[in-house]
């Protein structure tokens, strides 16, 4: 019979001691996970900081990545005296500090002092490493160096939870970071190839605001000038409307200053001003799809929230209509090389603007464009 | 647990295509992006077709896959 041959198979073991020595392992267990409830979370625990540990070294070796292509690409482009390594680290450090809320009175403009003065500073230090570079490339360079400090920090923050939820053996801490692990590896990895963009300095999917403004600006230019820092206007005519187009100056790497640029604009035109248009690439929701172009009204501007600022405000006081166009992309598209379904968007953009200024902006009237993005290799 | 497998996130950097059109006949072509191409530059390569050597260049961006289908 089975029964027996399994009783007597214990029986067996019970005659050579071994099968004491199983129950008490068994019982021991038993005890353990009674009394130590938290076993089983410990055990847990060890997972997911072994697992941790590896996404870490995947971001140490993202940002050591951009940290060398910053350098390489300094001592190519700039050609320095002395090596640019000790001082890109320190720029790697380099922060801001953004002002007090408690009081929020004037905060835009305090944020516009410290974020401008933050530009100068990298950009002055960048120019100093880089004495070979074009006035325009030290900007696309200074682009390159915050991405490095994006990486650099993003792996320090990720570090600094690793660390102490490992110290503290604290599985909640853990299990936050760990959630927040695969989105921010993958900025990480479109920082990685943000890098490359700058590097080289090619178009990235930020500036689908810029090129389609650009396209419509081309070959029909009746006067360019800048009207604030890193910021120029092309005036055309269209259609018996007088058009002033507000964008970054390229080709070098900057966003410029669409909003102070729209406000001297307004407030040099007065009333003639009817429409202002904004056009920006915006983030699209999971499942969109990627260089769909959708309308609204508003201000089209991502950012710290100047510019836009900037804009609502003057459009209020003057009771301007606001328009704006919207190119979906994901956070990653965004920031790295533009992609042909994003680029292609820009004449559909141009086609859509052509018509709006027909429709609501009324003959011998003026409106204003403002293509909105990084301009980094867009002339 | 599954473990994370470092070749699974590291994405391979397409480098972009740059899109030039001749500013006399017209003609399109294209070619690997060379450092300090940017949108709207002109640069003097000769066109293939006319031989003038103007360039335009109207396009940079990377090529998307042909999908599978
Ligand atoms: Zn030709």
């Amino acid at each position: 019979m089975m029964e027996d041959f399994f009783l007597n198979q214990l029986g067996g073991l019970e005659d050579t001691g071994l099968g004491t020595l199983v129950w008490l392992i068994w019982l021991g267990f038993m005890m353990l996970f009674l009394f130590y409830p938290t076993m089983s979370q410990r055990i847990q625990l060890g997972y997911m900081l072994r697992d941790l540990e590896k996404k870490l070294v995947r971001l140490k070796l993202a940002k050591d990545e951009v940290r060398d292509r910053a350098i390489d690409t300094i001592k190519r482009v700039g050609k320095p005296e002395k090596d640019p390594t000790q001082d890109i680290d320190k720029l790697m450090e380099f922060f801001m500090i953004s002002p007090e809320s408690m009081d929020p009175y004037g905060i835009v403009y305090k944020l516009e002092h410290i974020l401008e003065i933050g530009e100068s500073k990298f950009e002055e230090e960048i120019k100093k490493l880089s004495p070979a570079a074009e006035e325009y490339k030290v900007k696309t360079l200074a682009n390159l160096l915050e991405v490095a400090r994006t990486t650099n920090y993003l792996y320090r923050v990720v570090r600094h939870y690793y660390l102490l939820g490992k110290k503290t053996a604290n599985i909640y801490l853990i299990l936050q970071l760990q959630m927040l692990m695969p989105q921010l590896m993958e900025i990480t990895e479109a920082l990685r190839l943000a890098s490359y963009a700058f590097a080289y300095g090619q178009p990235i999917g930020d500036g689908i605001g810029v090129l389609a403004v650009a396209k419509l600006a081309y070959g029909k230019e009746k006067a360019r000038y800048e009207i604030a820092r890193d910021t120029t206007v092309s005036e055309i005519d269209f259609e018996n409307r007088r058009v002033l187009i507000v964008r970054a100056t390229g080709p070098g790497g900057t966003v410029g200053r669409p909003g102070e640029g729209v406000k001297k604009l307004i407030e040099r035109e007065g009333d003639n001003v009817k429409l202002i248009i904004t056009i920006d690439a915006g983030l699209r929701l999971e499942g969109d799809e990627s260089g769909k172009m959708v309308e609204g009204v508003g201000v089209a501007i991502g950012g710290p929230g100047i510019d836009k600022y900037k804009i609502e405000e003057i459009a209020r006081e003057r009771q301007i209509p606001l328009y704006a166009f919207v190119i979906y992309e994901s956070i990653v598209e965004a920031i790295t090389p533009m992609k042909e379904v994003i680029a292609k968007a820009a004449d559909s953009v141009v086609e859509k603007v052509k018509s709006v200024l027909l429709e609501k902006v009324p003959a011998g009237s003026t409106a204003i464009v403002a293509g909105i993005g990084n301009s980094v290799g867009i002339g | 647990m599954e473990g994370f497998q470092p070749s699974k996130m590291l994405q391979k950097y397409m480098s972009p295509i740059t899109f030039l059109t001749c500013t006399s006949c017209g003609t399109e072509n294209s070619r690997a992006f060379k450092e300090d191409d940017y949108v709207f530059k002109r640069t003097n390569e000769v066109c293939p077709k006319c031989g003038k050597n103007e360039l335009l260049i109207v396009g940079i961006y990377v090529k998307e896959k042909e999908k599978k289908t």
